[in-house]
């Protein structure tokens, strides 16, 4: 009997699961909310089972219930992906007493590591350096209590938070009142607090990808830069990074070895720095995949999900003894596709896709879980894609991305996809001087000029549709009045 | 027929033929240049491209409440427009403003309603939050439209929501 793995999850990750766990010969069963139920994961997925409800509590977080189906269906592993409960250390724990295996890293490592506070304590003990933060915040008296010790702007974040969830900027006393007043309404930002610190609007975003095995073995992977973000979701990302020098480099690889074998950490990770000119500071580290698990995939050429698959299984990495860093051959970028449109103050854009092409040459790959006729829920994030391009020059490969951008069409919901072709044209961007506040201090979407011609062929099709509309409006009316009793009487002359 | 357009604040004054249905290419003058038109594809009713000197155009025009364009998407982009003249005949109309003193606030996309901080009978101030409604991991923060005591309250915290539904009253 084929060995069975649940897959409690959505979208694109879903997808990269079942295909993946597939190919090894693993059955996937998915288990899905009935929101999702006509998603793609449901038609590639072995067997699928539905929740009873579509909000989170009782769908995707419901712990019980996952555990209950994977005893029920006897499944050895569940695979929890990414976000959901795939950084929650009391899952881990569950399925450690149901004798399940959680692939992902160990519940204790995962407590340490959804305790930022902890953890940088850990790194300061190692002497690695951490941005300048405070201690814990439960109360709006707290605050009060640091007085002025911190720089403006400062930025706030719930201990143990994810995915961007609660982070707030502030850039002057009085909005940080407000914002710690307010993320203090929920109680789990009570029970857990939340911390502030030092906030780099001209820094960089980096994030270097990790194995490591039961036997100690690590291998590291080309550093990202995720710097461009909007509402901390992360829009645009490169790697190698153009901001980091090998020097740099060097240093991050070794805070991250010394680190993550003071935790004993085993299985996929991403550790966080922030890099600010020849200084850097550790963030915290993700324990699960990432959107962008796609760059270091094209770099090492291997699949991910296997590799992390066979590590929870006991595995040591092949080919590694000791520390090995892989070195980049290729420039990859990798841009998020949103259902959002930018020309509305990014609202959401949910509906059924009427039409959707896509033209893909061998440097490109375009994840997507949309089709012709596939419906995107209001109740989910509105990320629906991600696209990567490769080339051996960072010129080139944003040419490239530009270019593949424009052999996208999709109609009937509305998408980031202009905001992103308008960002791949941006002159700081193409000369690499990204940073973390980019989309406020280097691009305006809104002052791009437009060209006289540009305007005058949306004049022409404007009045185009607005010719055959009218003309259409005007031929109803004289139905209507075709309608009306006594027309043909009138017409013949009245009698 | 003559049309006169304002698009991203620029006057374009366009002359049609009036028998033109575009099923065929037909030309159009535009300010002093011509231009070819053509329809590319359609649904039913609904037009979705057009050829404009051969060169394929994905469209799609936003009606404001009068029925009159106000806005236009080509291949994505969006263009703001309005409609100033029809031949001799003046369109100049009057924006009109959001009416902030009903006091009701509706949601504007389907969701879920994640915290309410207020119930029947509190007194609010303007510009406070009421409740937070998610959609698609988005936390708006619907603000009080203006100060006053709540009247009702039409969701609870956990409900999802369909657009346009009744969030809450103030009087």
């Amino acid at each position: 009997m084929k060995e069975k793995v649940l897959i409690p999850h959505r979208g694109i990750i879903a997808l990269d699961i079942i295909h993946s766990l597939n190919s090894i010969g693993l059955e996937t069963v998915l288990m899905h909310s009935p929101e999702d139920a006509l998603s793609l994961p449901v038609k590639l997925a072995d067997k699928s089972f539905k929740f009873y409800s579509s909000r989170l509590e009782d769908s995707y977080l419901d712990m019980e219930a996952i555990i209950e189906k994977a005893l029920e269906i006897g499944a050895e592993s569940i695979h929890p992906g990414y976000g959901f409960l795939s950084e929650s250390p009391e899952f881990a724990r569950l399925c450690k007493a149901n004798r399940i295996r959680f692939i992902g890293p160990d519940e204790a490592v995962l407590a340490l590591v959804e305790d930022k506070l902890a953890l940088r304590r850990v790194a300061t003990q190692l002497g690695i350096s951490v941005l300048s933060h405070s201690e814990l915040i439960r109360s709006p008296l707290d605050f009060e209590s640091l007085g002025d010790a911190h720089k403006y702007p400062i930025i706030i974040k719930p201990l143990k938070g994810s995915g961007g969830h609660g982070i707030r900027v502030a850039d002057f006393p009085k909005e940080a009142d407000d914002q710690i007043a307010h993320l203090l309404a929920w109680e789990e930002n009570v029970k857990h607090g939340v911390f502030i610190e030092e906030f780099l609007p001209f820094a960089h975003h980096i994030e270097v990808p990790f194995f490591r095995d039961v036997l100690g073995n690590i291998l590291f992977l080309p550093e990202i830069e995720s710097s461009i973000q909007r509402r901390f979701q992360k829009l645009f990302q490169e790697s190698p990074s153009v901001n980091v020098t090998a020097e740099m480099r060097e240093g991050m690889f070794h805070d991250g070895e010394k680190l993550i074998a003071k935790i004993g950490y085993v299985g996929l990770g991403y550790i966080e720095f922030i890099v600010d000119r020849d200084r850097r500071f550790f963030s915290e580290i993700n324990p699960t995949f990432q959107i962008n698990t796609l760059i270091p995939e094209v770099h090492l050429t291997q699949n991910f999900i296997k590799k992390q698959f066979a590590i929870s299984r006991g595995e040591p990495l092949h080919h590694v003894e000791g520390v090995r860093i892989i070195k980049p051959r290729h420039h990859v970028l990798l841009v998020s596709l949103m259902a959002e449109d930018p020309f509305r103050n990014f609202e959401p854009s949910c509906g059924q896709v009427s039409d959707f092409f896509h033209y893909s040459t061998i440097r490109n790959i375009f994840k997507t879980v949309i089709y012709t006729g596939a419906r995107v829920s209001p109740i989910y994030d509105p990320f629906i894609g991600k696209i990567l391009a490769f080339a051996f020059k960072r010129e080139n490969t944003i040419r490239d991305m530009r270019k593949f951008l424009d052999n996208i069409i999709i109609r009937g919901i509305r998408t980031n996809l202009i905001f992103l072709k308008h960002l791949l044209e941006n002159e700081h961007l193409m000369r690499g001087e990204t940073c973390i506040d980019f989309l406020h201090l280097k691009f305006d979407f809104f002052r791009t000029k437009r060209a006289e011609e540009e305007l005058l062929q949306a004049a022409v099709l404007l009045a185009a549709c607005f010719h055959i509309d009218n003309q259409k409006k005007n031929f109803k009316a004289k139905l209507g009045k075709m309608k009306q009793p006594g027309f043909f009487r009138r017409l013949i002359g009245g009698f | 027929m003559k049309y006169k357009f304002q698009v991203d604040k620029e006057n374009f004054e366009i002359e049609i033929p009036n028998v033109a249905t575009f099923h065929s290419p037909t030309e159009v003058r535009v300010n002093r240049t011509k231009a070819e038109v053509a329809i590319g594809e359609s649904a039913g009713d609904d037009i979705l491209s057009f050829f404009v000197n051969h060169r394929l155009f994905h469209v799609e025009m936003i009606r404001d409440e009068g029925g009159y364009p106000s806005g236009l998407y080509v291949n994505d982009e969006y263009f703001p427009v309005s409609l100033v003249k029809i031949d001799q005949v003046f369109y100049y109309r009057e924006k009109s403003l959001p009416t902030s003193n009903s006091g009701v606030a509706r949601s504007f996309i389907p969701g879920y309603i994640k915290k309410v901080f207020f119930s029947v009978g509190d007194r609010v101030e303007e510009n406070e939050i009421v409740l937070i409604h998610e959609a698609m991991k988005m936390e708006n923060e619907i603000r009080a439209p203006k100060s006053g005591i709540i009247k009702a309250m039409g969701v609870n915290e956990g409900d999802n929501v369909l657009a346009n539904h009744l969030l809450f009253e103030i009087e």
